[in-house]
């Protein structure tokens, strides 16, 4: 029987783990090689790791964060923070990730979703969305949930199942941090 | 000692990292010589079935796979290189197995790839299960399926309505549909347990 997942998800930023409340007061929480160690002891099914502080300059550390998590722990996980471009995905592959994430990247350039599913499988490719209520409505939000776009959640969820995401990673910023719970309403909308 | 077999089919970071953790020694074979070197086998892959197996005959190393005495594991589409026949790309393989590897997309209503952890049923009592409790859970990715085939099957994976081979041996040839070297302690046991037969 195929098993339900659980699944940590760490934001890393300057290769250290933080957590935030709705995505902003970041505090320190540990080396993110040593907590996903302890994760995976713990009984987690795969791993997340969110470079929040990813950009094109700072490549090399998000590379060798990839690496030391496949040396050392022994189950999935999947690698997001500023991919761009085929290549980007590819080098993170090489190093060890089993699935990257997409993002701000992917609605920029949707046919990203579709070239990366075509080269690796849809297995490999995760679209992460942020997503905040407002005026009732939920909307997608970019660079770290900075900036509101007009797309509606659910619609763009769709667009990037049917180009080719293998899984969606749905964080909503109204919940993020606050131990209240997941935002059931929208996840049944979405399922 | 542990060979992989490097016919440029996917990454293998995870694999010798795996091995590394296991403490178990291993390098790379390019050459017929290589094989020599070593005592186990591995033929790892992922992707494309047809793709890959015509990589591995580029490589000039299917003749010596064929007439090895020694263990080789095959892991993912690594096994599905040591079947008869593909639907992927309608290829045929290395034919060390009797039975068919099929394609899970026309067969079942559940979402593909099969993707994650399920659990196994061992059988015909495998080696490469010593140690390991029946209905642990491995980690899947794949979207093709090998045939159960009674004589051959070491574990049986269901998923949606089709029963599949999630582990074979016949003779010094095994194969795993899942992959160890992502599936936790147990997925380590394995290697283990393959690099001591």
């Amino acid at each position: 029987m195929l098993a339900k997942r659980i699944i940590p998800c760490l934001d890393v930023k300057d290769g250290r783990t933080v957590k935030g409340v709705n995505f902003v007061d970041l505090r320190d929480a540990g080396d993110p090689v040593e907590l996903a160690w302890q994760y995976s002891q713990q009984g987690a099914d795969e791993l997340v790791f969110l470079d929040i502080t990813a950009t094109h300059e700072k490549r090399k550390t998000t590379i060798d964060l990839v690496k030391a998590v496949a040396r050392q722990v022994n189950i999935p996980f999947t690698i997001g923070g500023g991919i761009n471009e085929m290549r980007d995905a590819e080098t993170l592959l090489n190093s060890g990730a089993d699935k990257i994430s997409i993002n701000s990247a992917a609605v920029r350039n949707p046919q990203l979703i579709d070239d990366l599913a075509k080269a690796f499988g849809t297995q490999f490719v995760v679209v992460a969305v942020d997503t905040r209520l407002v005026d009732g409505k939920n909307y997608v939000h970019l660079r770290g949930g900075r900036d509101k776009t007009d797309i509606e959640t659910e619609n763009w969820i769709k667009e990037a199942e049917s180009r080719g995401a293998g899984e969606i990673l749905l964080t909503s910023m109204d919940h993020d941090g606050t131990k209240n719970g997941f935002d059931n309403g929208l996840l049944k909308k979405i399922k | 000692m542990i060979g992989i077999v490097n016919y440029g089919a996917g990454n293998i970071f995870s694999l010798t990292a795996a091995l590394d953790r296991i403490g178990v020694e291993h390098g790379m074979i390019n050459t017929k010589e290589d094989f020599d070197k070593y005592s186990h086998i591995i033929i790892p892959g992922v992707g494309h079935a047809g793709a890959a197996m015509k990589k591995l005959q580029d490589t000039g190393l299917v003749d010596t796979i064929l007439s090895l005495k020694k263990p080789v594991l095959g892991i993912c589409v690594g096994m599905q290189l040591m079947t008869a026949f593909s639907e992927e790309g309608d290829a045929d393989m290395l034919d060390i197995f009797p039975v068919r590897t099929l394609h899970f997309g026309k067969r079942i209503q559940a979402k593909v790839p099969h993707m994650g952890w399920n659990s196994i049923r061992i059988e015909n009592n495998s080696p490469l299960f010593k140690d390991i409790p029946d209905n642990s859970y491995f980690y899947f990715v794949h979207s093709y399926y090998i045939e159960r085939d009674e004589a051959t099957v070491a574990a049986t994976c269901t998923y949606d309505t089709v029963s599949f081979a999630a582990a074979f041996q016949r003779d010094n040839f095994f194969g795993v549909q899942f992959h160890p070297e992502k599936s936790g302690k147990l997925g380590e046991q394995l290697l283990l347990n393959f690099s001591r037969f």
